[in-house]
């Protein structure tokens, strides 16, 4: 005989992100979203879950008062990004699985972030993202996750959930010169950042937050999948209230099979930042038709 | 600046699921095992994994002292179990996803375990809701629609593998009811009251679903089907078991719960049974 009492009864609806106050809340919190989810994926008459299906128009505009406090306060998604052109095609081709295509330029994000959205440690993680470009059926160009690190298996059972090759590190750091993703030991995942005045930071700038807010993934559904992009629509542009150009070199762990798409330790243009989301816009999981 | 640490250094690399002494031990146990079973579904020249990579005759069989103090000490998957006939066939049929087809004789599986494999550490409780499918080589499994379990590390690997798990509030399972709480209140509850069935029949059952299941994995952009199975010949021993009826519920705003009449009462089974070694535990992936 046994009972295991995972969540206590008086913690079991859940509570709003910004009420979470230990791991138990978060944990209801976290279900209520991924029920969300699987409601949205499961309907076939419904093509956009918009804000966690709160509905448009739900996330205020926040006020530049607000927006200086939290920069103060060290909150936002903060961490290095680079795109990397893709050493060999025929393995990038093999990640482009239908109804996906070539894109016109193909290309290779790596990046590796801190989310402090609100200044909570509940809440707070790192995430790593290995990630071509991939064409949509209707032509719009959008990244493609194909690895992502994560700290903990709350973010990890989440990410697998909703198709996104996630797994847990051993340990994960992320710095303005340096993020690294340690598993069974050792490096799996780095990016070194060495500032440098002489890249194109106009070029930089125009690549915003790298494709890191425009995933797609193959969410598990009926059997097969169901091709999901996620990305923001509407509202102020992010604000990067940190930002430091240079080159990044980056390491993959030579025996996973994504390390092929770029060359080893590649050396490119790319970004320290720390963004802080304007607010009053939508953040849209959309069903990508064939 | 943020550095998380999640698994110390001296604990980073697996060991075997007898030597698991803490959480992050297990962790690290439960990654590599996903890691071998990701390396496995990603490659197509390769249909069996056989004792999680460990390959054929891995498992040695229990000595009979063994497996009579690990029965004695209560070590094994214990639970209630029970098998009907679906009342909706048009909600069935929506569950058998290609290349799966519908069975000779539709089946709905509704179970609720306590595995109990010696170490506390390992412990879990899982609940299956399944329904049987008729797999394109002809051989039938029971696919897996909802499986309730009591941590993010069995929802995550279970998850992985194409199991719709969820992390439930409160798992019980005893030998007259198991039951699942989630936001408060209850999915899934089986209430048993022994006697009055034809029990030669569900002994006939064996353990039932367990290690016949099959599901679909995510794999390159699409899914692959494979079923759990073992080769070797028998590799349990039943150390309690009795038979009776079963009062069945599920919540009836989650889509199957429509399977089964609303507090239907069946016939079923409490055991507990062990593994005994000897044999090969497998994963197939099941071709089209």
């Amino acid at each position: 005989m046994v009972t295991n009492i995972t969540i206590p009864k008086e913690k079991a609806k859940p509570a709003g992100l910004m009420d979470i106050r230990d791991e138990h809340e978060y944990l209801v919190r976290c279900r209520a979203t991924m029920d969300q989810t699987q409601k949205f994926i499961d309907d076939p008459n419904i093509d956009e879950m918009i804000n966690w299906g709160r509905g448009t128009g739900v996330v205020p505009k926040l006020p530049p008062e607000k927006i200086a406090e939290m920069a103060k306060a060290g909150i936002g998604t903060s961490g290095i990004f680079t795109v990397v052109e893709p050493a060999d095609l025929d393995l990038y081709r093999s990640y482009m699985h239908e109804p996906l295509s070539m894109p016109d330029k193909p290309e290779v994000g790596v990046i590796m972030v801190d989310y402090n959205h609100t200044g909570n440690p509940l809440t707070r993680y790192q995430e790593g993202f290995v990630m071509p470009k991939a064409r949509r059926p209707d032509g719009k160009d959008a990244w493609l996750v194909v690895s992502m690190p994560v700290p903990n298996l709350m973010m990890c059972w989440m990410g697998v959930a909703w198709g996104l090759p996630k797994y847990v590190c051993d340990e994960m750091t992320v710095t303005p010169t340096k993020a690294e993703a340690i598993y069974e030991g050792e490096v799996r995942l780095s990016l070194e950042l060495t500032p440098d005045s002489s890249v194109d930071e106009a070029a930089l700038r125009e690549r915003g937050s790298f494709g890191q807010g425009n995933c797609l993934t193959f969410h598990p559904v009926d059997g097969g999948t169901c091709l999901i992009n996620w990305f923001g629509r509407g509202g102020e542009p992010v604000k990067p209230v940190e930002w430091q150009a240079g080159m990044v070199k980056v390491y993959i762990r030579p025996q996973d099979r994504w390390a092929g798409l770029i060359p080893a330790n590649s050396v490119t243009p790319g970004v320290f930042q720390r963004n802080i989301g304007g607010g009053g816009g939508d953040f849209v999981w959309e069903k990508v038709k064939g | 600046m943020v550095t998380t640490v999640t698994i110390p250094e001296d604990k980073a690399k697996p060991l075997s699921v007898d030597e698991v002494k803490d959480e992050q031990e297990y962790l690290a146990r439960c990654r590599a095992i996903m890691d071998v079973t990701g390396a496995f579904i990603a490659d197509p020249t390769r249909d069996e994994l056989i004792n999680w990579g460990a390959g054929p005759g891995a498992v040695s069989k229990l000595s009979p002292e063994k497996l009579e103090e690990q029965i004695k000490a209560g070590i094994g998957s214990a639970g209630i179990s029970i098998m009907v006939e679906p009342v909706d066939l048009e909600l069935y049929r929506s569950f058998i996803y290609p290349p799966l087809s519908m069975p000779e004789k539709p089946e709905v599986g509704v179970s609720l375990w306590d595995f109990n494999r010696s170490n506390p550490i390992t412990r879990f409780q899982e609940g299956r809701v399944t329904v049987k499918a008729m797999c394109p080589d002809g051989k039938e499994n029971w696919l897996v629609i909802s499986v309730p379990v009591p941590n993010l590390l069995m929802c995550y690997m279970g998850v992985v593998w194409g199991w719709p798990k969820y992390v439930a509030d409160e798992m019980t399972v005893t030998p007259t009811k198991a039951e699942v709480i989630y936001e408060g209140e209850v999915r899934l509850s089986l209430e048993f009251t022994p006697g009055g069935v034809d029990e030669a029949a569900l002994k006939e059952r064996g353990v039932f679903e367990f290690g016949k299941e099959c599901s679909f994995h995510v794999d390159k952009g699409g899914a692959c089907l494979f079923r759990i199975t073992s080769r070797g010949g028998e590799s349990y021993k039943v150390a309690e078991w009795q038979a009776g009826m079963v009062k069945v519920y599920m919540r009836p705003e989650d889509p199957w719960a429509g399977l089964i009449p609303a507090n239907s009462v069946v016939p079923g089974v409490y055991q507990r049974f062990l593994a005994t070694g000897g044999s090969d535990y497998l994963w197939q992936k099941v071709k089209g």
